[in-house]
């Protein structure tokens, strides 16, 4: 009588199903990687992993966007005045570009003078405080658009993984554990 | 409030109103549990498994982060005393 199968096979063999279907071509991969850097969840898209793509895309704009309400863009889409912030918001690129042009567009106070001291020192206080928000919201602001901008590039490496795998993510569980299986069964068939 | 309102365009400006150290703090809430689901959302094969494991990475968080900031309360508080 053949013994029953043990579980980490039929868990390893699905996980090798789910990566052969896996359609991984060059164009693919930057496709999903661009959708992801354009739009949060925009490579989940891509990879056919549309209710995830939803759950990043409102997750990473509420962030994003929550950043903006609280400090304004003047000062925080301006990589003249934090150069490191702007980076971190770089991880957005479909956020961060458009509004980095916007905000050279117009308004009352230029996003450059920000950075130069004799203008801050002679500004009218009321309209700086119309652009710029003083602390503590200008923490929370900071602290916002930073998170957003990297949780983005993980939603990214997670859309690609995904689409190198046929949906499987970074750490799936199942994976990890068949493979502790198969490994302590290995050990046990050489010791025996 | 109306006129400021009628002032006020979000984003382009910055936020009108005070902002307390209250607010400040419950803003903390709204931040742990994006990255609460953005992280699980990484984690999961489908959206199903999200709701229990976005819980309890949210409850991690908020309760080992409430943590230290007891721990170095308490430790700022010793320092205070000892010197």
């Amino acid at each position: 009588v053949a013994s029953a199968e043990p579980a980490w096979v039929s868990a390893l063999s699905k996980a090798e199903d789910s990566m052969a279907k896996a359609s991984v071509s060059a164009d693919k991969l930057i496709q999903t990687a661009v959708a992801g850097w354009l739009v949060p969840g925009g490579g989940h898209f891509v990879a056919g992993q549309r209710r995830l793509g939803w759950v990043f895309f409102i997750a990473i704009s509420f962030l994003f966007f929550g950043g903006l309400v609280l400090g304004g863009m003047k000062n925080l889409v301006n990589p003249t005045t934090n150069r490191w912030l702007f980076m971190a918001e770089m991880g957005i690129g479909g956020y961060t570009i458009p509004l980095y042009i916007l905000n050279h567009m117009g308004g009352e106070i230029r996003p450059e003078d920000l950075a130069r001291l004799d203008y801050l020192q002679n500004v009218d206080p009321q309209l700086y405080l119309k652009y710029v928000s003083p602390y503590p919201a200008a923490d929370v602001a900071y602290i916002y658009l930073v998170v957003a901008g990297l949780l983005n590039v993980l939603a990214i490496l997670d859309a690609l993984t995904r689409m190198q795998t046929g949906g499987l993510p970074t750490y799936y569980r199942e994976i990890v554990r068949a493979n502790e299986a198969k490994a302590s069964s290995q050990a046990g068939g050489q010791s025996s | 409030v109306t006129s400021l309102l009628l002032m006020w365009i979000p984003i382009w400006h910055a936020w009108p109103w005070s902002f307390s150290p209250g607010a400040r703090l419950l803003s903390f809430f709204p931040l742990v549990l994006c990255i609460a689901i953005v992280y699980r959302a990484t984690r999961v094969r489908h959206v199903e498994e999200l709701p229990k494991g976005v819980v309890i990475t949210f409850l991690n968080m908020v309760l080992f982060m409430g943590g230290i900031t007891v721990g170095l309360y308490l430790l700022y508080g010793f320092l205070l005393r000892t010197n």
